[in-house]
């Protein structure tokens, strides 16, 4: 090896190092420049702040949760719970069945499209809302209604039954469908300044239910105007209760509450978006106290923005309850049922009630 | 041949194509950026506000712009009101955005129409925050070309937390939200 050979070698190796040196250095440089602070932070009016209200006071909890239920779907929908408890899913394309236990049941109800809502009838028919139409499955999973079309513009997403009558809410209308068995529109109510008398429902997301009650009375819940209202079976407004409040009396942001259910005595279970909360009100639509608040129900941000599927409209935990006053929520975050149970009330409230005094 | 001539015929070759390479690259680059603009995704955009204090030129060319087939016209607007205002009313002190960028006009019992003053907008995100997280997200941020400088390093995508700013061909420079999603 001459001395030529040996120099060339350390100069290209030394070289190499410089090169290296000077690579990682400017990398450096570089990254340092990314961190490195533009014009002055945005002060706090700049801040949209809702975190005051996303504690819930633990003496207004009325409720405990359970082991939840997994539903197994990518997409879970809607939920309802039938006379003997038995909770039915929907979601994908496919209706699941689980006993009052979270059992699953085998039977499935395999369905040509999403459902959107759900309605158990006690002769053993499924009626499932599609996006346009109405349909009814035996529990053998044969379709025996597939009712007609409802227009382009429709977007079925509530369901009740009242005897011979089934009641749609068409978020895509904005009004409450009245149809028979086979799914045919028999008459319609409760478009704005339609003329018939109603206030008019307000439904600016897709969040429109309706609800049949044990005192005759059609429910409904009107987004736009913060309320829970009540019609007869003609259509014809009744009553409504509710109020426009980001405290937990009142139904928070834009457009709530956007799922209901009732208990077994009466009482609404409400369930908002935006600020998810899940809350009881007596049936005269007093504030009662809370199921769960957002703070429980939404612990992972991040799973929760990606469960919002085109991450335009805010979710919500569609509810349903059974005959123990158990208050069922789908979370479409974690793609489970929420299980709530009713906490044993306080010692006081076991006290009997005074002895009035004779005058 | 010496190994030094040969290590040295190597390495001028290997300048000659490094050289060549960076050229290329440069051109290329150059060429792409001429034909793509940077834009906002609203599908990962967080509404975070770094758009409004990254942005190189003094006013961020970012802006608040309305997708109206999506807005519910609500009388209560989330990215209009404070979340708790006093009343549903213009004073100052119920509007969320704090440079007054919102316009609310009535247009029929019980429905209003929210325009954006882009020249009052920062783009903070402020307003695109409540509608998105109440409302139907019918705010979004869009960067503006008539501001835009087209930098070839955009200091906001450089400081997006999201990721949600990339470049678009210069001919569909917009990402504006629309009922089937982005278009």
């Amino acid at each position: 090896m001459n001395e030529n050979t040996k120099l060339s070698r350390r100069t290209i190796l030394q070289a190499g190092a410089a090169g290296l040196g000077l690579l990682v250095a400017g990398g450096c440089r570089r990254k340092a420049a990314r961190h490195e602070p533009g014009k002055l932070p945005l002060d706090s009016r700049f801040t949209y702040d809702v975190s005051p209200f996303e504690h819930t006071d633990p003496a207004l909890l009325l409720y405990a949760e359970a082991a939840p239920i997994p539903t197994g779907f990518a997409e879970p929908k809607c939920i309802a719970v039938d006379s003997h408890d038995l909770l039915y899913v929907g979601g994908d394309r496919a209706v699941k069945v689980f006993g009052p236990n979270g059992k699953p049941f085998p039977t499935l109800y395999e369905l040509p499209d999403q459902p959107r809502a759900l309605a158990p009838a006690d002769n053993g028919l499924l009626w499932v809302a599609m996006q346009d139409h109405l349909e009814a499955y035996r529990v053998t999973g044969e379709r025996v209604v597939a009712g007609e079309s409802l227009g382009e513009k429709a977007l079925l997403t509530g369901l009740a039954l009242a005897g011979e009558v089934v009641f749609a809410a068409d978020a895509g209308h904005r009004e409450i469908l009245r149809c028979d068995l086979q799914g045919r529109v028999l008459g319609r109510f409760g478009r704005l300044n339609s003329g018939d008398g109603n206030p008019g429902f307000l439904v600016p997301s897709p969040f429109f239910h309706v609800l049949y009650g044990a005192d005759g009375l059609l429910w409904v819940n009107n987004p736009g105007r913060h309320r829970i209202e009540a019609y007869t079976l003609d259509g014809h407004f009744e009553l409504g209760w509710g109020r426009p409040a980001m405290q937990v009396d009142g139904f928070c942001g834009c457009c709530n509450p956007v799922y209901f259910a009732r208990l077994p005595d009466g009482r609404f279970v409400t369930s908002e978006k935006g600020l998810n909360r899940i809350k009881v009100y007596d049936a005269k639509g007093v504030f009662a106290g809370v199921v769960a608040g957002p703070e429980q129900l939404v612990q992972d941000r991040a799973l929760a923005r990606k469960a919002c599927a085109d991450c335009r409209i805010g979710f919500g935990f569609d509810v349903a309850c059974d005959s123990k006053s158990r208050v069922l929520a789908l979370d479409p975050a974690t793609r489970a049922v929420r299980v709530f149970t009713p906490q044993a009330p306080p010692p006081d409230q076991h006290k009997p009630p005074p002895v009035k005094q004779a005058p | 041949m010496k190994r030094r001539d040969f290590l040295g015929g190597w390495l001028r070759g290997a300048g000659w194509l490094g050289l060549g390479g960076l050229l290329a690259g440069l051109t290329w680059r150059r060429a792409r950026a001429e034909n793509t603009v940077w834009q906002i995704d609203p599908r990962k955009c967080t509404a975070c506000g770094r758009c409004a204090i990254e942005c190189v030129l003094e006013q961020s060319a970012t802006k608040c712009v309305h997708a109206f087939e999506l807005c519910g016209y609500c009388q209560l607007c989330t990215g209009y009101f404070e979340p708790q205002p006093n009343k549903l009313n213009t004073a100052a002190e119920n509007q969320l955005c704090p440079t007054g960028a919102i316009v609310r006009t009535f247009i029929e019992d019980p429905y209003y129409e929210y325009t954006i003053n882009e020249s009052l907008c920062v783009g903070c995100g402020k307003c695109v925050k409540g509608c998105t997280l109440f409302g139907n997200g019918s705010l979004h941020l869009q960067i503006r070309h008539d501001r835009c400088v087209n930098c070839n390093e955009c200091s906001i995508a450089r400081a997006c937390p999201a990721e949600a700013i990339r470049r678009v061909p210069a001919r569909r420079p917009y990402l504006y939200k629309t009922r089937e999603g982005s278009a």
